[in-house]
Parts: structure tokens; sequence; C-alpha cells
């Protein structure tokens, strides 16, 4: 692993709604797993017999000291990661993760945070709301769930009190009333549905939010696409990567050590030189600026692609 | 002029037309910009307009204050009200610009929703190192301090906090020995 | 083995603080090569060679309990300890680093025991000892951050992560080699980095920037930054200036080897926990030209460095009235032989 990994075993698995499952995740050998700020996520290693999977999971809100939860929803037209969490790991399995990553903080200078969450969106959220519960600065959370079957979070979140929202479908929510007359120095989080992050920054740049008020939960799982063959100048390596793998998982399934830290295409840790192309990148990361994207010299291989006779990269 | 990486951008004033309310602030020859400013704004832009100085630009409208200090006072107490949507400008000298931004940091006023301006005169606030007072109106590059009597020189170390620049003692390793004084901050 | 303090040993007035013959050896001298100029010269905080000052992440040396009394008479005067409301998660994770780490390595001399939020902590070369509520400030004497670094060498930055940047936010600062914590409070790296020459235009900054927003929990990375001091003087703050500034015109060819020091800095970050801000601290390492010459490597070396240097970070580091004398003293002790490269004595 690119950092420090953390065994851990699964102490607790249950299905919290017909497509969320909740895993608790233990340390092994009884040292505690470390604290965590808000908004931070692990990578979470699942070895499948024919592959292997890093996928960020944020962790929950937990008064049980020591161990984590994630919440994962199921893909079944995804990459295989969750659907592996969901039918094969069970209580008593160990996992390797990452230590805690935080790309989605509290902002401490903020005078109020508006938080919006859609489905599994919620997980951070609930780890947010743990700092601000009895705090000194004011906040307020909109969750948005498919209906009643979906609301488990929901509910636990509204036993705890404090200024919780839920919505049965997004229809209910009125964003630009909730985005309307807020203090100024307000801060609002989405996580949840592109659609959803979208709407969000839209109503607030609408409202004349400035985007730096504006956060939002920004990873995504690496996109499927056309399969393609890289070419490794340093190690002298030639790699196929089938459209459900990341480059970056092909290039870490033949033993080469790539940098990584969120495998979502946001940190910039991953960034790769091009020394040749036939083709063209497909850049799906965050990260690259637009001159850097347009000069086919770099890449993000934990989420981007390429459509290409050649590709040679500096690993 | 150095770049001096620890003083804010300082900018032309523009209309934002992200912004849904608009408050201009403006001190000393600060009016200049801000009628200049006016004439860009959108019609029917939700502006509001809070001088001081001794010839305010006569924009209807507007709000004038006797001193700068109760202009700072009032900008506090409608920050306080405003709300998510607003874009503040300011123009005036750098000292002015320096305290405004003091007012707005307290909101948690971005650099995304502050436009500063400096205009007249670029004296500076230089704060003393090694008794913490203020000295106001600095144009020269050495001043003797009005808290210590101590002759500091004048650096291009900004704080966005204290809303000064660093003064510090100019003839520390050789007592009695200063550079020529120079009036530089016009 | 075991330590012998010196705590009698003074960083004003008499300065009486000298180096043992263990503590010149594992003294940090920072120039691997003939010549410097910056660079992100960052690695990671590994463990060093056993008995050296890289052997654990805090190095504690006989001088602690000296540089801790030092450290209390510059509190007296306000703005030496400063830290911004929104600190305080940062401020019960740096107590932690520093308690679990000071507790792990040197047994002897510090406890820390545990229970849910009840800890005991003893420091046995200071003489104190305090059961504390972790998480509740009005539990310690002082706000967590000053509780623990009145008791941790070296100077102590937290820098909260947000809006693309780091901000200095809260700090101990009274070992500084001339900036102040008063007037960078506040500061973003940028900004705070302001008045350093050159290194700006070559990128260090940036580039430095960018690594340290991705560090993470576990990976501390260590860097070490230099300059010289007239005596073994730990305050040379700007707001001292007054007091220090004229020792920098006391330097004479017969008292150069005594009171020119070399001061090096090891400085390290390491990412927190609950607040997911960085802690840089900032520890300083003295040793006078005398004694920096009986490893006859860093004479020669020290004194080609200072030959060489760029005017302007021969301004910056303030050796403008001494470095002629400096380099006078040092060229009898450098025959112009090769000298291999790497930092270590040969």
């Amino acid at each position: 692993m690119s950092h420090a990994a953390i065994p851990v075993e699964v102490s607790a698995v249950e299905q919290v709604t017909p497509l969320i499952k909740q895993f608790t995740l233990a340390p092994v050998a009884g040292e505690e797993l470390p604290p965590f700020s808000a908004g931070s996520h692990v990578i979470v290693v699942l070895r499948r017999k024919d592959r292997t999977f890093r996928n960020p999971y944020s962790l929950m809100g937990s008064r049980d000291r020591g161990c984590y939860r994630i919440a994962v929803r199921r893909h079944d037209d995804g990459r295989g990661g969750s659907l592996y969490l969901h039918e094969q790991v069970r209580g008593g399995m160990r996992l390797e993760i990452s230590p805690p990553v935080n790309l989605f903080p509290l902002d401490r200078m903020a005078r109020k945070h508006i938080l919006v969450a859609g489905g599994v969106g919620i997980t951070p959220m609930t780890a947010m709301i743990d700092d601000l519960l009895g705090g000194q600065v004011p906040w307020e959370l909109h969750y948005v769930v498919r209906g009643p079957e979906h609301d488990h979070f929901g509910r636990q979140l509204l036993e705890r009190g404090g200024p919780v929202h839920l919505y049965y479908g997004s229809a209910g929510l009125d964003l630009a009333r909730v985005l309307a007359g807020q203090p100024l120095g307000t801060h609002v989080y989405t996580c949840g549905p592109a659609g959803m992050i979208a709407a969000v920054a839209r109503a607030a740049r609408a409202a004349g939010w400035a985007d730096s008020h504006i956060h939002h939960e920004e990873f995504a799982a690496p996109p499927i696409g056309h399969a393609f063959d890289v070419h490794l100048a340093r190690s002298n390596l030639t790699v196929h990567v089938p459209p459900e793998w990341s480059l970056l998982e092909a290039i870490e399934a033949v033993g080469v050590r790539a940098p990584y830290l969120c495998r979502g295409g946001v940190c910039g840790e991953c960034e790769t030189d091009v020394l040749d192309l036939e083709g063209e990148l497909v850049h799906n990361d965050h990260w690259l600026s637009a001159e850097q994207k347009a000069g086919g010299r770099k890449i993000m291989p934990c989420v981007s692609r390429a459509r290409c006779t050649r590709l040679v990269l500096d690993r | 002029m150095p770049d001096i990486k620890s003083r804010p951008v300082y900018a032309t004033l523009q209309p934002d037309p992200g912004g849904q309310r608009h408050l201009l602030v403006g001190q000393g020859s600060g009016g200049a910009a801000l009628v200049r400013l006016m004439a860009q704004m959108p019609p029917g832009a939700d502006v509001r307009v809070l001088c001081a100085g001794e010839s305010p630009p006569g924009l209807e409208g507007m709000r004038l204050f006797p001193t700068e200090a109760e202009l700072l006072a009032e900008l506090d107490r409608t920050l306080s009200e405003c709300v998510m949507g607003t874009r503040l400008y300011v123009a005036g000298s750098e000292s002015f610009l320096g305290s405004a931004m003091r007012v707005a940091l307290k909101y948690d006023l971005n650099r995304d929703e502050v436009q500063c301006e400096p205009c007249g005169c670029a004296a500076r606030r230089v704060y003393c190192i090694h008794c913490k007072a203020s000295n106001e109106g600095v144009k020269t590059n050495i001043v003797k301090c009005a808290g210590c009597g101590r002759h500091l020189f004048v650096r291009d170390h900004y704080s966005r906090r204290l809303a000064a620049y660093m003064g510090v003692m100019a003839d520390a390793e050789a007592p009695g020995e200063l550079p020529a004084i120079r009036e530089v901050f016009r | 083995m075991p330590i012998v303090f010196k705590p009698e040993e003074t960083f004003r007035d008499d300065f009486t603080f000298r180096n043992s013959p263990e503590a010149i050896h594992r003294f940090p001298f920072p120039f691997a090569e003939d010549s410097f100029m910056y660079s992100v010269n960052i690695e990671p905080h590994a463990a060093g060679p056993k008995g050296s000052c890289f052997e654990f992440p805090i190095d504690i040396d006989e001088h602690y309990v000296a540089e801790c009394r030092e450290r209390a008479i510059c509190l007296k005067e306000p703005g030496r300890y400063l830290a911004l409301p929104h600190m305080m998660p940062a401020q019960w994770d740096v107590l932690e680093l520093i308690m679990t780490c000071l507790a792990r390595d040197y047994p002897e001399y510090f406890g820390l025991r545990r229970e849910g939020t009840r800890w005991h902590w003893v420091n046995r070369p200071l003489g104190i000892e305090d059961i504390f509520t972790f998480g509740d400030p009005a539990t310690l004497p002082y706000e967590p951050l000053e509780y623990v670094t009145r008791q941790a060498p070296g100077d102590w930055c937290v820098l909260d992560q947000r809006d693309g940047t780091l901000w200095m936010d809260a700090g101990m600062v009274t070992t500084q080699a001339d900036w102040s914590l008063d007037f960078d409070l506040g500061m973003n790296f940028i900004e705070w980095h302001g008045p350093v020459p050159l290194a700006h235009e070559i990128g260090v900054f940036d580039r430095a920037l960018k690594f340290l927003l991705n560090l993470r929990a576990g990976r501390p990375v260590r860097r070490l930054n230099w300059t010289m001091t007239v005596h073994p003087r730990l305050d040379t703050s700007p707001e001292q200036y007054p007091q220090w500034g004229r020792d920098r015109s006391m330097v004479t060819p017969e008292n150069a080897g005594d009171l020119a020091h070399l001061r090096v800095e090891l400085q390290a970050l390491w990412r927190l926990p609950r607040s997911y801000a960085i802690v840089f601290s900032i520890r300083c390492y003295l040793i006078s030209l005398r004694e920096l010459v009986t490893v006859s490597k860093w004479a020669r070396r020290l004194h080609r460095v200072l030959k060489g240097l760029h005017p302007e970070l021969v301004a910056y580091k303030g050796l403008t009235r001494y470095r002629d004398t400096v380099l006078a003293w040092l060229s009898k002790y450098d025959d112009g032989a090769p000298t291999m490269p790497g930092a270590l004595p040969e």
C-alpha cells in the first residue's frame, strides 16, 4: 500500500436499507483505531480471487471509540467492489484499510454549516454532526432518501436531535429556500449523487454564494471505459487495462507501486508523466488544469483512461 | 513596486455579476473609485454605499460618516445583518483597506467575496514589533515609534490580522547608525 | 544511556550553554555539500541511528531542562504563545502526540497512563505530575498546547488546512530565528514565507505546499534549516531584537570561535488525527565554531558554504556584519582538501 496499512476485522455487518450495508471495522490485536476528523475516508482493500479493489469509503460518526463504521451502497452495474462487499464480506473476515484521509472537512472559520446529503452520502455527515451537536456554530442537515424503507440513517439522526430535515424524494427539498437568507460565513457541504451536487452548486451560485463556501465530497468511482494497453517505461512492462479496471489498478496488479492518496481524481498524488501517446487521453479527474489536460503530457491514473493505439507512462 | 507575498492582492474594483447584493465602502479618495464602480453596476442592482472622507462622492442613497472609525463600526453592524450572496467592495488608503478587511474577516468573507482598491496615499500603518504600538500614516522608510521611541525600519512584511506592516528597530546592530530617511510611501 | 541534564545552563545573560563531546558528535550538521541553496529538502521523519538526534521523533538531550526554563522566561512576555479559538481540537491532538512520543521513547523520564479520558502524566526531569481529563481544558493549568509545549523542546506551530492552503493559527514560539508569531499568526503558507528571498522564484514553496497538503497520518516528514547566531541565544525573536541585535557587531577575530554559533533547525511535520491540522515543530540546535571545528570535515565544509553563499541569503540570514570575521577564523581550519559528500563526521 502507498500508506501504512491498518489491519481490521469486520466485527458486524448490517443490512440497514435495501441497498445499503453497514460494516463495523474493529482493530486487530487490541490497539484502538486512530481518531479521525469528520469528513475523512479510508481506502479499503478488497482482495477478490481475480483482482484487488481499493475503494474509498467515508467514516461514519461513532461513539464506539476504537472502531470504524462504513456504509456501502450496492451497485449492480458498477465495477464490482460494492458487490464483493455485499455478497462476500462477512463478520470475522480480515481486511486492510489506509489511515484516514480528509478531503471533505468542515471549514473551521464558518459561522454556519449547511449539510446536504443524498442516500449513502449521509455517511460523512454523521461524523460532522458528532462535531456540531452541542457546539457553538449553528448548522442544518437536509437529507434526501428514496422512501421510508431507505430512511434508517435519517431516523437515527432525527432521534439524536438537532436541525435535521428528512425528505422522501428530492422534490420536497427546496434548495433555493434552504440557501436563502443565510448569514455571512455560511458554508454548504453536499455528499450524494452527482446530480444533487450539481443542483446545490447551481442553487448556491444563483443565490450569489461564492465558490469558496460551496463544498462537496467529490471523488467518484473510476469510470468504466474502453479497454486499452499501456507500456510502463521504467518498469519495462506492458499492461492491459480492462474496461472496469482503473489504469492505476492495472499498474498495481503487475506489481508496480505507483503513488496514490484519494483514488478519486482530486488530490494530485498519482500525477504521472505521459512519455508517448498515439490516440487521446480521457481525463476524468478534477486535478489537472485545462492546459495540462489539453497538453497530453500528464494523466491521473486513478480515474483517467485512454483511447489509443499507444500509451507510454513514466512508471 | 516590490512583490510582497504577504500583502493582499489589490485590484481595480469591478462589479461581480455573481453577487446578489453589493456593499460599497469608501474612505478618503476612494470615493472616486466607488463612483466609477457604480456607473458599471447593472441597472436595478441591490447596492448600498457607505462613505467617510472630506470630499465624499455624491452618490444617491449613500450614507456618510464623519470619521473612519464610525464608518468601520457601521460596516461591522451592516455585515452582521448581511446574508450570503453579498459582495464587499472597498476603496481607500491601504490602511483603511486593512481595517475594513479585519472587519470582513470576522464574518468569514473570503477573497472571492471582497475586492480592495488602494486609492490616494500609500502611507502605511506600521506595527512596532517591540512595543506593539501602531504608527499611522507612515510615509518614510524609517519612523520613530510613537510607543517606545525607537527608530523603526518599515518592512515589506504585512499582516492581515493586524492590518499593518512590521516595524523593526533600525539601529539595533549599531545604535545610532540609521540609513538615510526618505519618503517612500506616497 | 542516561542523559546528563544541565539544568543551570543559560541561553542569555552569562550564556553558560556548552555542548558536551556527545552533543557535538550528534549535532545535526546540515551541509552534505560545499555549497548551499534552498530546496524542498523534505524527507521521511524516520528513525535514525541509535544515539543520534534523529533516533526518536522528538529528541530529548542534555539541554532539555535548561531549554524549558529558558522558555518559561520568554513566556513572561505576551505574544510568544498564541492560539486562535478554532484550534482547540488541534491543541489536544498536539498534546497527545507529544505525550505519547515522550512516554514511549524516554520511559525513564516521562510516563503517561490513560484510563479513558482520565490521563496521568509524569515529567520527571521537570518535576511535573498532573492528572487531567483529555478534552477538558479546565482540568489543565494552561491551554493544552501551551501546557504540553512548555515541556517539549523547540517551537511548535499548528497549521489549519483549509481553502487549499495552510494557515498558521496557533503556536508556541520562543526559540525562533527572527520571525514573529504575533505578526505571522493567521497568515497562510505563502504569506508567512513572504520575506524569504529567492525561494519563491524557484518554486520551492509551491511544491512544498502541494506536498504538505497531502501529508498523511503516520508518515511525518522532516527537513533541516540553518542560520548563525551570536552567543548561544535561543530567543532571537524580532521582539527582542533591540537586546540581541547589538551582538552582531561584537564578533572579533579573537572571540569568533566562542561567540559565533551555527544554528540548525530540525523541522518536523505531522498530520494530526482529530483536527486534520498539521503540527510543525522547529527544534534548535546550537554549536559554537570552536566546538564545530573539532570535526574537521564540518570545519572545512562550513567555511566553504559561507564563502560561497548567495549575497541575498547572507543578508536574509543576518550574517552581513560578522561573516568576514567568521570566514577569517574558519579559514585556519580549511586546508582546501576535498571533503566527502554527506553531513556525518568522517
